[in-house]
């Protein structure tokens, strides 16, 4: 018997195709929702490890503020580098400041971001994956009014496409593009790749403010240390500031807050597909429940030429399985289809998700579709294994 | 003689509609001796079908006791009684139930695949009994494109598929012309005498219980006379 179950199965659905369609409506959209998230959450996962892994499990960021609330009132000082790096287990540390002025380019003017960089320091930010040079070279001590810009600073701010050792004009001062960084599609490199990188002492100059940095980021000398390292600098500026106006995330840190805050979404999304296949399922059972009512004599003829209670079971469950299966593969498609082409349309904004098959994911799927299905239809199958054959027969 | 292959013992089978109750069999008791025909009379409502699906194990008496080859049904669940129907009953019924969207042969192959026959040796099987039946050149066609006689011919190919012993067939001929019902009896004549099948028919007509060797006739749920017909004799040596 065994797979002969299954073809009778679906025998049987091919009968009741539109209705069967219908059914399977809600498996589809619940299994279909439930791999495009797992597929296009385990790509983000992908992607956001890869950042991390690129920026080193031993940076230590710190940012004004006790929370990202109060960031806007907090300060960091210039001060606050040398006294971090002044800290035990602390390779180096370096600030990024930030600017927004209006930059030109040939006719063009637009507001433009500018990211301060210490220029003794590229080398940190190169470490921490943060600056990496495509074209040109990086900066120097020595620079003061060359730059760097983003790949896509200089493809897309402005009209025509800014190449090296053209000049922008920043309140009446040439800044000379002397390289471009690399395209970096992921998110912590994002601010470069659509800014000027400048040396923030020609910022400070041009703009004729005192810049406070935005971010401090510092290289723990050992990876096994960044916690201890990170409560002495807590510490230190705790001393220097008088309060705790500020944050020290580091990598891991930021990774499991990322994935977190991924993980609560894909939750939240999972439970909406879970009601999906709630409703699905109970499509199913209803779909079954008709067709033990049509099938009635049916039924009754099969337990008067020998069909045992458990052979009538074992059939409608099959049946019913076989309609979450196809509803399954059916929503395993879609669901993968529309992960591939959001990971597309992420790629293309410049967020790097990573979507790959996963047999598990298939199989995962498809097995519970079924499950869905037989525990969906257990009633109905039930119903048709208890008929009485006499009573079944008299139906007509 | 022969033994006793289905007995039953004082049965009463009671349906139960609102407040009213109304016994379909009253107290009956009766023995299939192997290899006999039987025939069942009585008018319309006096229980004989009841009584065939009793004897049947289609359904349990509301008390009595069916013997199966000496083995009481009481003891018994719902499966194990299809077993036994699978592989001891066939059945015939006056409007031939047979499962429409299948084929003749698929409809033959059914029982068989309940009892784990192999598909290849259950077509031969299927294939060779309609051929015996003569709808050869009907296999492949649905109950709907057959005619009467030709569709109780699939129901009684279906019923000969597991080759049990017992033949049960319910007003075979009801719903038949008379030039098919004498083709029809003709068959379950063979089936008895040349098959040695024991046969246990229900009718209301005479001249179709006339092919049984012995008439049960029921009144009221109660078995009134119990006709022995001497035109026929038991031919065992016929038997396989
Ligand atoms: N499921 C049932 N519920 C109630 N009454 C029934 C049922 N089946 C049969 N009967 C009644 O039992 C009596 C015997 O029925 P049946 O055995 O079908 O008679 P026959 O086959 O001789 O015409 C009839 O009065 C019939 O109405
Ligand atoms: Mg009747």
């Amino acid at each position: 018997m065994d797979l002969e179950l299954f073809s009778r199965a679906t025998e049987n659905l091919k009968r009741q195709k539109f209705r069967s369609l219908l059914t399977l409506l809600g498996i589809i959209i619940g299994i279909g929702s439930v791999v495009a998230l797992i597929s296009i959450g385990d790509g983000f996962n992908k992607s956001v490890e890869k950042e991390f892994e690129k920026m080193g499990s031993n940076t230590l960021i710190i940012l004004p503020g006790s929370s990202f609330m109060s960031s806007v009132f907090a300060k960091l000082e210039k001060k606050d580098v040398d006294r971090i790096e002044a800290i035990k287990g602390v390779e180096s540390a370096t600030p990024l400041f930030l600017a927004s002025q209006t930059v030109g380019f040939k006719e063009e003017k637009k507001s433009a971001l500018l990211v301060g960089i210490d220029t003794k320091k590229q080398d940190l930010l190169e470490d921490i994956g943060l600056l990496s040079i495509g074209e040109g070279r990086n900066l120097t001590s020595s620079d003061s009014f060359s730059v760097l810009i983003g790949k896509r600073f200089s493809e897309e701010k402005f009209d025509s496409e800014i190449e090296l050792k053209q000049k922008l004009v920043l309140d009446g001062s040439y800044l000379r593009v002397v390289g471009i960084t690399k395209s970096a599609g992921q998110s912590f490199g994002a601010a470069f790749d659509s800014a000027i990188v400048i040396n923030y002492k020609t910022l400070e100059e041009i703009t004729g403010e005192e810049l406070t940095p935005f971010r401090i980021f510092a290289k723990a000398v050992n990876k096994k240390e960044v916690s201890e390292v990170k409560e002495r600098i807590k510490k230190e500026l705790k001393k220097a500031h008088g309060k705790e106006d500020f944050q020290i995330m580091t990598a891991s840190q930021i990774q499991e807050s990322a994935l977190s805050i991924l993980g609560l979404i894909q939750m939240v999304l999972v439970f909406i597909a879970g009601i999906s296949l709630v409703v699905g399922g109970i499509g199913i059972m209803n779909t079954m429940l008709m067709a033990v009512m049509e099938r009635t004599r049916e039924i009754g003829i099969m337990k008067a030429v020998g069909a045992t209670n458990t052979i009538i079971l074992s059939l409608f469950l099959v049946e019913s399985g076989v309609i979450g299966l196809i509803g399954g593969f059916i929503g395993y498609v879609i669901g993968f289809s529309i992960a591939l082409i959001g990971g597309m349309i992420a790629s293309s904004s410049g967020i790097n998700l990573i979507i790959e098959f996963n047999p598990l994911l298939l199989f995962g799927s498809l097995a519970f579709a079924f499950l869905i299905g037989m525990i969906s239809g257990f009633i109905p199958a039930r119903r048709a294994s208890l008929m009485e054959p006499v009573e079944a027969l008299r139906e007509e | 003689m022969s033994e006793i292959i289905i007995d039953a013992k004082n049965i009463v089978k009671t349906y139960v509609m609102g407040e009213t109750k109304l016994n379909a069999l009253d107290d009956v008791s009766f023995e299939l001796k192997k290899q006999e025909f039987v025939a069942i009379m009585g008018p319309s409502g006096s229980g004989k079908t009841t009584l065939l699906d009793v004897l049947s194990v289609l359904l349990r008496p509301t008390s009595g006791e069916v013997f199966i080859n000496k083995k009481p049904i009481s003891k018994m669940n719902d499966n194990e009684l299809a077993l036994i129907r699978g592989r001891t009953i066939g059945f015939v019924f006056q409007t031939f139930n047979l499962i429409n969207r299948l084929t003749a042969k698929e409809n033959v192959m059914m029982p068989l695949w309940f009892q784990g026959i192999p598909k290849n040796k259950r077509e031969k099987i299927s294939e060779e009994i309609l051929t015996d039946v003569g709808l050869a050149d009907r296999m492949h066609h649905r109950p709907t494109e057959l005619s009467g006689g030709q569709r109780q011919r699939v129901a009684i190919a279906r019923a000969l598929a597991v080759n049990p012993d017992i033949i049960v067939a319910d007003e075979p001929t009801g719903n038949l012309d008379s030039v098919s019902g004498k083709q029809i009896m003709e068959l379950i004549n063979e089936l008895h005498d040349k098959k040695g099948k024991t046969i246990l028919m229900v009718t209301h007509e005479r001249e179709i219980a006339d092919h049984a060797e012995r008439i049960i006739h029921l009144k009221d749920g109660k078995i009134i006379h119990n006709e022995t017909l001497k035109k026929k004799k038991i031919t065992e040596k016929s038997v396989k």
